[in-house]
């Protein structure tokens, strides 16, 4: 069980690093070397700036909220916690004075940052099982949401017992210290390991780890490739 | 050796005898000026090369069009319609592409309006690379002599409301969607859009071409455009205008399947019905 714990949280997560670093730039320079296409891919009517509309069709979703607004706000709800979920996981390798701007405690939005993107998970699982989104879904889209889901709900209720419960059997620093450690000499203070919560935390990062590998293989890719296609569909 | 579409210099004679039966027609209608030729082809220094469809109704109101206006033009040996585009083939589409970019060249034209049909006008602007001449429309040359005041348009010829179909070729993928309704607030005052926005309107549902490859796939076209009827039905009019050959085919035949008692027409034809002498 030991060796297992260990091997989670130290070489797994090099593993999930570097498998991640190079598929995504593999796979990035396999698209950007692609020949050109031999016409234009804009769309008309033209509006200017072009860069500036291809950043508000990126971050807006304009077709969305015009043809499915429940969607919309979902899927809007989703990466803007996302957002603040990734500021907050970047906060545990250390302080950063510019996202302290609005002084806060570490990892944003007092526990319902977790709770809405829980929510949100389970909105796109659950619309994938009615028509006609259930026709055009593949095995994919379900794995993804579930292994998102399991990631966001195992990180989240070690939010929410420090939180909401008062929970201080493991804290932030022992966290940053294991983090940090990973960086050049892997140690696993006892807390992290032996800890009530520390099931919770060699799942969460388990779970995480295995989103991260798989990321270059899947459409999470969507996230580097969404602003240069719009920027193509503006021309 | 004789080989299937190579020998260009074969037809011409025929072509030549087929203009001339064309030019017969035309003259009933409109007057043309004295020596002028009606409709003159293979002429080097023209201004404008004008590449129709296999067809009388593309080639006789542009024609009327561009005497009226005084153009300097000469009408193509090819046709427009490139189906090397609709089958997917590039080598095709580049083959049938080259005859028309290679015609311009020679007859040293500094512009080739492409007719009333969506692929041939995306083709030809977005695939022929960086030429002498400049690639236009016949639906914006048309804008172009309405504000030169080159040519007059009589707002009393069309009767009852007017809308117009944007083709997708020609507006969503190529940008010409307020030359159409220049030239429509000329000819009458009667005019209604399908939807809040030129881009909100619906395709055809004509498939890009699919129209002109047979009867087989009439079914399925029906079925897809019924939103488009809605559209059409919605706005109430009499008369439906658009600018693409493939379009005007589909939009008749979801016209007689859908009973939608409109008349589909050729932006071009009313042009050239609305001229004032």
């Amino acid at each position: 069980m030991q060796t297992l714990i260990y091997f989670i949280l130290v070489p797994m997560v090099y593993i999930a690093f570097a498998t991640f670093f190079i598929g995504t730039t593999i796979r990035l320079i396999k698209i950007f070397r692609e020949p050109k296409h031999p016409t234009t891919l804009q769309i008309y009517p033209e509006k200017k700036p072009q860069w500036l509309w291809a950043l508000h069709d990126t971050f807006l979703f304009p077709s969305v909220r015009r043809h499915k607004p429940m969607l919309w706000v979902f899927l809007m709800l989703f990466h803007i916690c996302l957002l603040l979920l990734i500021i907050g996981h970047l906060e545990l390798f250390g302080e950063f004075a510019i996202f302290q701007v609005i002084p806060h405690g570490v990892i944003l939005g007092q526990g319902y940052v977790g709770l809405i993107i829980a929510i949100s998970l389970l909105y796109f699982l659950f619309r994938r099982f009615l028509s006609p989104a259930r026709e055009l879904s593949v095995p994919e889209d379900y794995y993804l949401l579930i292994l998102l889901f399991l990631i966001v709900i195992f990180g989240s209720e070690m939010d929410w017992a420090r939180r909401w419960y008062e929970y201080d059997g493991m804290t932030v620093e022992e966290y940053r210290e294991y983090l940090m450690s990973l960086l050049l000499q892997p140690y696993l203070p006892e807390t992290v390991t032996e800890s009530g919560h520390s099931f919770m935390l060699v799942l969460y990062i388990f779970f995480a780890n295995l989103f991260i590998i798989f990321f270059p293989f899947s459409q999470s890719m969507h996230s580097f490739l969404s602003l240069p296609m719009n920027k193509l569909r503006r021309g | 050796m004789l080989v299937k579409g190579t020998s260009i210099e074969l037809f011409k004679e025929g072509f030549f005898d087929g203009v001339k039966r064309l030019e017969a027609e035309m003259v009933e209608k409109w007057q043309t000026e004295a020596g002028q030729t009606a409709i003159p082809v293979d002429v080097e220094g023209a201004d404008l090369l004008y590449v129709a469809l296999a067809g009388a109704h593309s080639i006789i109101p542009a024609a009327a069009i561009f005497n009226a206006a005084g153009e300097n033009w000469t009408l193509s040996f090819f046709e427009a319609v490139n189906f090397g585009a609709f089958v997917g083939d590039p080598s095709k589409t580049k083959l049938i592409l080259e005859r028309i970019v290679n015609e311009a060249k020679r007859l040293k034209v500094k512009e080739v309006c492409v007719c009333e049909c969506g692929t041939a006008y995306r083709v030809m602007k977005q695939l022929s690379g960086k030429q002498s001449f400049k690639v236009t429309s016949i639906t914006e040359v048309h804008v172009r002599y309405l504000r030169e005041g080159r040519i007059k348009l009589d707002r009393s010829e069309l009767s009852g409301p007017i809308t117009y179909h944007d083709p997708c070729q020609i507006a969503r993928n190529a940008g010409v969607m307020n030359e159409p309704r220049y030239i429509l607030q000329h000819i009458t005052d009667d005019f209604c859009e399908m939807s809040r926005e030129p881009k909100y309107n619906w395709c055809c549902g004509g498939g890009g071409g699919l129209v002109a490859l047979g009867e087989e796939t009439l079914d399925f076209r029906m079925k897809s455009a019924s939103v488009k009827v809605d559209q059409v039905k919605a706005t109430g009019a009499e008369t439906l205008a658009t600018a693409c050959e493939n379009c005007h085919t589909q939009l008749s035949n979801l016209n007689d399947h859908y009973k939608m008692g409109v008349a589909v027409k050729f932006l071009s034809s009313m042009v050239a019905d609305a001229l004032v002498p």
